[in-house]
């Protein structure tokens, strides 16, 4: 049994990680959002937490990918000008085409199940 | 502003430098993300009420930023072959790909399935400079062009590629490559004038049209490329070679096309200088020749445009003119192309667009040609007298064209006459007053009518012989939405074609060709007086006895095809001499007629050349043709010449299989043969029965050539079976060669009689002074024109050297179309005086009103005869 619990963990853990950017996308497809923002609303998410530690260097690479704009906002004249993210266009066309794929997906893997079912 | 104490620095910077190498794997800008950290610990130690971030409060916040037990360990870095883009795409990148598409869906989809619509329905194109559809394995073609290129325009997205209609991906690639053939063939077909259609583009905003397919082309190949790269970016099967399937569309386009490069070589090759070539086309033509096409190509103003036309042209040197094709369709069909309604125009309801039917090629010209549309016969009244004493007759043929289109129109008509008629009189109603014709030379008249008629557009007509019996009528212009009414006289000697019998025919004359048609249901209306009761009419006539004058009264249809009415008409008992006088004269003299009787059993000639067109029009004729070829008498030596595209000849009867008939067939070298074989068995006659002949002939030197030779002796006796033009006949009218059988009724027995001499002939001479036998009966003075008629035969026989001049002038001074000479009437005294015409006095044209000297001998022999008539019907029955 505790094989079995390892195993869907690692699974599950393999498929976070390309779940988790179809996740950010779709959070920032309706409005623009800071990193708590985001965060926040992952948690949201069953098995979707996940600590700050690792949410900025992948905001970053998205951003570096393209997908991701970041606006500057001063919130205050004393404190630290906060970080805004949202979809670039590129970003909105992966997102659809993500969002494609895992109904595909979604609907082979019914279809599978129906052919086995008896 | 928070500060930060060197030690909590430290720890933090040492922190992140421990972190730096993982982030880069990851692809993040670490320095970003520190920066993103440290703002984190800021934030903290704010919202804690701390001025300065100390040691203690990177450790927790470090903490924090890493304590969620399900974190995720760092993402794998990317492929080294894919490096992340520097930066997001640009808003121009963006608005230039957006641009692109709408421009890609206008030109690549909207413009070509415009433009087929468009061509479908107007026949643009194939009105002007070619038909780019003339299948529907073309519109198929066609139309697949933008359904591919709308079809490629939606699959060239990531979206539609990771669709589940993503697996046709390759078909997409595959009718891309379709469309990429098929528009690079138009493209290329319409690059002579894509130059053209681009500056009007740039210069007047229009002309799209002959841009489609080279936009289509472009846009297919920017579309290929859009598939390539949306492939690369979703790693999708490739897509189907584009030259896979490109290739074998342009080359179906160039197989489609077969059917008109046939009938360009076929076109060209069929009116050849080698009969062999010729033959070879025509064949080639009739086996696998397009007719429709052939026929368009007989309309066709604008030659040799399309790129396929000039590869002919250039490259084999096919180059058809619009009478090579016109030509080409006759030898093929047997039919003129102007017998046969035209090609419908593409388009809806059959109509195009462009209405270019304004052009008339063969205006001014001497032939008939195709009938114009809404030019039209709106009146038509047939008026004559006979005077069966003097055996004459007279007739007025009132024409009224009506012309309903938007430009003036030349109304143009061959007139078949009665046999030996000939024109007397022409009259033109201008501004509702007839003038009366000026007659002249015949090219003095051709020329005063181009001139006024065709450059200065006023209104003439003109009236000039084609052939023995036969007149061209020339009318222009006729007006705008108005009428032109114009009358031919006609003398015409009554045919006495047995002369065991007293009675005497008159066929009336008809439309052998026109380019009009008849308004719907439009008839000639038919008066004759006559001195004597005829003995039957054609159909749709009745006879109308009275006294003095009886009269043939009825209604025949204006446009028929059938046969002219026959009249038959009795003579006297003997008939007896007339003695015509006109003071055209000299002084002291007039014209003798008598009636030429033949010897009692007239003999058939001991050898006869028989010509027989091949044409496929001869076939319904079989028949006829097989009875007259059996009323020949089997002691008559025969030569049988079949006049096919390679005459074939016999000196046997009629062998079976003998008579075949396809096509049209140029008689030239058939009447050669039979010529050559007449003059070498003492001229004998030759019968050449042949159905219209819309071809001049390019084989008659050898004809001619005999007939020079023969001085008079050769004769051919033509029979025409059915209407139409004898080009041939029209061609060879100065030799004096072909004499129509007189056609009075059934050729069966017509034409042995005419070969006979069964007939009798009308003798006319000159007499003066004491040579004027006394006693003799004054005639109509119609005798002294045909006698004038009769004298410019004699005085242009071809082997004459001098009369020429003579016969001009009594041609002149007679009034008389013959065939040298013509009658035209102009508008004005300065157009007369400019062509040194002078036009008749109304006093000395003809007219159906009795002449004196008649109409004194009616009134003083109606009665006689009318009261003998009754007495002999209320004598008591023996």
């Amino acid at each position: 049994m505790s094989e079995n619990t390892s195993y869907i963990a690692q699974w599950m853990t393999q498929m976070r990680r390309g779940w988790l950017e179809a996740c950010i996308f779709n959070v920032l497809a309706g409005e623009e959002l800071h990193g708590y923002g985001i965060m926040n609303r992952l948690q949201e998410i069953p098995g979707l937490g996940i600590s700050e530690g690792s949410l900025y260097p992948l905001l970053s690479r998205l951003r570096l990918q393209g997908l991701l704009a970041v606006r500057r906002i001063e919130d205050s004249p004393d404190g630290p000008a906060r970080k805004v993210y949202g979809l670039t266009p590129r970003g909105r066309q992966i997102l659809a085409l993500m969002n494609d794929h895992f109904e595909l997906m979604k609907r082979q893997n019914q279809i599978s199940k129906k052919r086995n079912s008896p | 502003m928070i500060s930060w104490n060197p030690e909590a620095l430290e720890l933090f910077q040492r922190h992140c430098e421990d972190r730096r190498a993982a982030l880069l794997a990851a692809a993040a800008d670490p320095d970003e993300v520190f920066s993103d950290w440290k703002g984190l610990i800021e934030s903290r130690a704010a919202s804690l009420g701390e001025s300065e971030v100390a040691a203690a409060r990177v450790r927790s916040g470090l903490a924090d930023l890493f304590s969620a037990l399900n974190d995720l360990p760092p993402a794998d870095p990317p492929p080294p072959a894919a490096p992340p883009p520097a930066a997001s795409p640009s808003a121009v990148r963006v608005w230039f790909h957006r641009g692109a598409t709408i421009f890609l869906w206008l030109l690549g989809v909207a413009l070509p399935l415009g433009v087929l619509l468009f061509e479908l329905t107007a026949g643009f194109c194939s009105e002007i400079l070619f038909d780019p559809v003339p299948t529907w394995a073309h519109v198929l073609l066609i139309g697949l062009v933008p359904v591919a290129n709308a079809w490629a325009l939606l699959a060239a997205s990531r979206t539609w590629i990771l669709s589940p209609q993503g697996r046709l991906f390759r078909w997409v690639g595959l009718l891309n490559g379709i469309a990429i053939g098929v528009s690079a063939f138009y493209a290329l077909q319409f690059a002579i004038v894509t130059p053209f259609a681009a500056m009007a583009v740039i210069y007047f905003g229009v002309g799209l049209i002959p841009l489609a397919p080279l936009l289509s082309f472009v846009s297919a190949l920017v579309l290929r490329t859009r598939l390539h790269r949306a492939r690369r970016l979703t790693q999708a099967p490739p897509p189907a070679a584009g030259w896979r399937s490109a290739l074998p569309a342009f080359l179906l386009m160039i197989l489609l096309g077969t059917p008109q490069w046939i009938v360009q070589a076929g076109a060209a090759r069929a009116n050849d200088p080698d009969p062999a070539v010729r033959v070879r086309a025509v064949r080639l033509l009739r086996a696998c020749g397009d007719r429709d096409l052939l026929l368009r190509k007989c309309y066709r103003r604008s030659e040799n445009i399309d790129l396929a036309s000039l590869m002919m042209v250039n490259l084999f040197g096919f180059s058809p003119s619009t009478v090579d094709a016109q030509n080409a369709y006759y030898r093929v069909t047997g039919s003129p192309f102007n017998a046969v309604p035209p090609p419908r125009l593409k388009g809806f309801r059959g109509q195009a667009l462009i209405d270019d039917s304004w052009f008339d090629p063969a205006l001014g010209g001497e032939q008939v040609a195709a009938r114009i549309k809404n030019l039209s016969l709106s009146q038509s009244r047939l008026d004559g007298r006979v005077d069966t004493a003097s055996g004459i007759a007279y007739l007025e043929w009132t024409l009224e064209f009506r012309n309903a289109s938007q430009t003036a129109r030349e109304a143009r008509a061959l007139i078949e006459l009665p046999p030996g008629g000939v024109v007397s009189r022409v009259t033109l109603w201008i501004n509702g007053e007839p003038c009366e014709a000026a007659f002249g030379g015949r090219s003095q008249t051709r020329q005063a009518y181009q001139q006024v008629a065709v450059r200065q557009r006023r209104d003439p007509v003109l009236v000039t012989t084609a052939g023995p019996d036969r007149v061209l009528l020339q009318c222009f212009p006729v007006p705008v939405d108005g009428s032109m009414k114009t009358r031919i006289g006609i003398t015409v000697p009554l045919a006495v074609p047995d002369a065991r019998k007293s009675e005497a025919l008159l066929r009336l004359p008809a439309f052998a060709e026109q380019n009009f048609s008849a308004a719907r249901g439009l008839n000639t209306s038919v008066w004759l007086e006559s001195d004597r009761p005829a003995l039957s009419a054609g159909a749709g006539l009745v006879l109308v006895q009275g006294a003095p004058l009886s009269s043939v009264q009825g209604d025949i249809p204006a446009d028929s095809p059938a046969p002219a009415p026959v009249v038959r008409l009795p003579l006297a008992q003997p008939v007896r001499p007339v003695l015509a006088r006109d003071n055209r004269l000299h002084a002291d003299s007039a014209i003798l007629q008598t009636l030429e009787v033949p010897a009692a059993e007239p003999a058939f000639p001991a050898a006869i050349a028989i010509v027989i067109d091949g044409s496929a029009r001869m076939k319904p004729h079989a028949g006829t043709l097989r009875r007259i070829l059996e009323a020949i008498p089997p002691a008559t030596q025969q030569y049988l010449v079949l006049a096919s595209d390679e005459p074939e000849s016999t000196e046997h009867s009629l062998p079976d299989g003998f008579l075949r008939f396809a096509g049209g067939c140029d008689n030239g070298a058939a009447l050669g043969l039979a010529a050559k074989w007449a003059a070498a068995h003492g001229h004998a006659p030759v019968l050449w029965l042949h159905a219209a002949q819309p071809l001049e002939s390019s084989d008659l030197e050898a004809l001619r050539q005999i007939a020079d030779f023969s001085r008079g002796r050769l004769a051919i006796h033509s029979h025409q079976f059915g209407p139409g033009a004898d080009r041939v006949s029209e061609k060879l009218a100065d030799l004096q060669l072909i004499h129509p059988v007189p056609g009075v009724g059934d050729p069966v027995r017509d034409i042995p009689a005419a070969l006979r001499g069964d007939a009798a002939r009308w003798q006319r001479e000159v007499v003066s002074g004491d040579a004027i036998p006394p006693g003799v009966s004054d005639g109509s003075s119609h005798v002294v024109r045909l006698w004038a008629a009769g004298e410019i035969a004699r005085l242009t026989q071809p082997y004459r050297k001098t009369g020429r001049d003579e016969a001009l002038e009594l041609a002149r001074t007679f009034q008389l179309v013959t065939p040298i000479s013509g009658a035209v009437v102009l508008e004005t005294a300065a157009q007369y005086k400019a062509h040194d015409l002078t036009p008749a006095d109304p006093a000395t044209a003809p007219g159906i009103v009795p002449e004196p000297g008649t109409l004194g001998l009616l009134l003083l022999g109606g009665p006689l005869l009318l009261a003998l008539r009754r007495r002999k019907c209320t004598a008591p029955a023996e």
